[in-house]
């Protein structure tokens, strides 16, 4: 691969929840130690270096669909996230991140009239 | 004069790889535009005694895929099931591919593929296919008087 690509951006799927945003992608190859994922400013990042199955040395490629690589995904959520309590998982190349929102004081307040 | 075989054989590999990124970039594009048109993408790797077609295709169950060859082309079947949608989520974002899949990929006549074999680890497919004996490099000694 040469240095001056760019890093590829693994296919995403995004929900909206009432109590968290579920978050996810396709990271085939990877396991828990080749993804890194940060929460910061209402966004999700999610980067990671895929291990390629083994091939032996004298293998030559033919074909190359798939590119392999790092690959890097920024996904804007919003302002509401509550990165302390978010989980991630990653089961057959595929990683869920799960993120809870927040808690607003939705506590209902009467006001009297003087 | 007419070109040696091998500086032939040079030009049309240069042609070949010419060709290759034409549609590589073809495929990109249709991508682009009728979504997951080539899905999963493939790669394939050739040895001096096999060849090995990989598909990266995360989130399967190994029942959902259905492996077989015909007439020299390997086809890749499989089908991919959406994301359980979590309960009262609104879905944002679905880049992820779903649905059923054909893959072909068309081998050369010397493997041998009644010694095919599959694995799938990590979302990749990983599919071996022997080169029969004839076409395996074979090393001839020279003897002497």
């Amino acid at each position: 691969m040469s240095g001056c690509e760019s890093k590829r951006t693994p296919a995403v799927d995004v929900y909206d929840g009432d109590e968290a945003w579920t978050v996810v992608v396709d990271v085939p190859g990877c396991v828990k130690d080749d993804v890194d994922i940060t929460v910061a400013d209402g966004k999700l990042v999610v980067e990671g270096r895929p291990q390629r199955p083994d091939m032996p040395a004298s293998a030559v490629a033919q074909r190359r669909e798939a590119a392999g690589g790092a690959f890097g995904r920024t996904i804007a959520l919003d302002g509401s996230l509550d990165a302390s309590l978010a989980t991630a998982k990653i089961d057959r190349g595929v990683l869920t991140v799960w993120i809870p929102k927040r808690r607003e004081t939705k506590a209902e307040r009467k006001i009297v009239i003087d | 004069m007419a070109p040696l075989w091998h500086e032939s054989f040079g030009e049309w590999s240069g042609l070949q790889r010419e060709m290759n990124r034409w549609l590589e970039a073809a495929r990109q594009t249709m991508d682009q535009v009728v979504g997951h048109f080539t899905w999963p993408p493939i790669n394939t790797y050739e040895t001096p005694e096999e060849v090995i077609v990989t598909a990266e295709a995360p989130g399967m169950d190994v029942s959902e895929f259905e492996l077989s060859v015909q007439n020299q082309t390997l086809l890749i079947r499989s089908a991919r099931k959406p994301f359980a949608q979590p309960e009262g989520a609104r879905c944002l974002r679905n880049e992820r591919a779903e649905g059923k899949f054909d893959r072909a990929v068309v081998l050369p006549a010397t493997l041998d593929t009644a010694g095919i074999s599959a694995r799938y680890d990590r979302g990749i497919l990983v599919v071996r296919i022997p080169k029969v004996a004839a076409a395996r490099p074979r090393k001839i000694v020279v003897e002497e008087g």
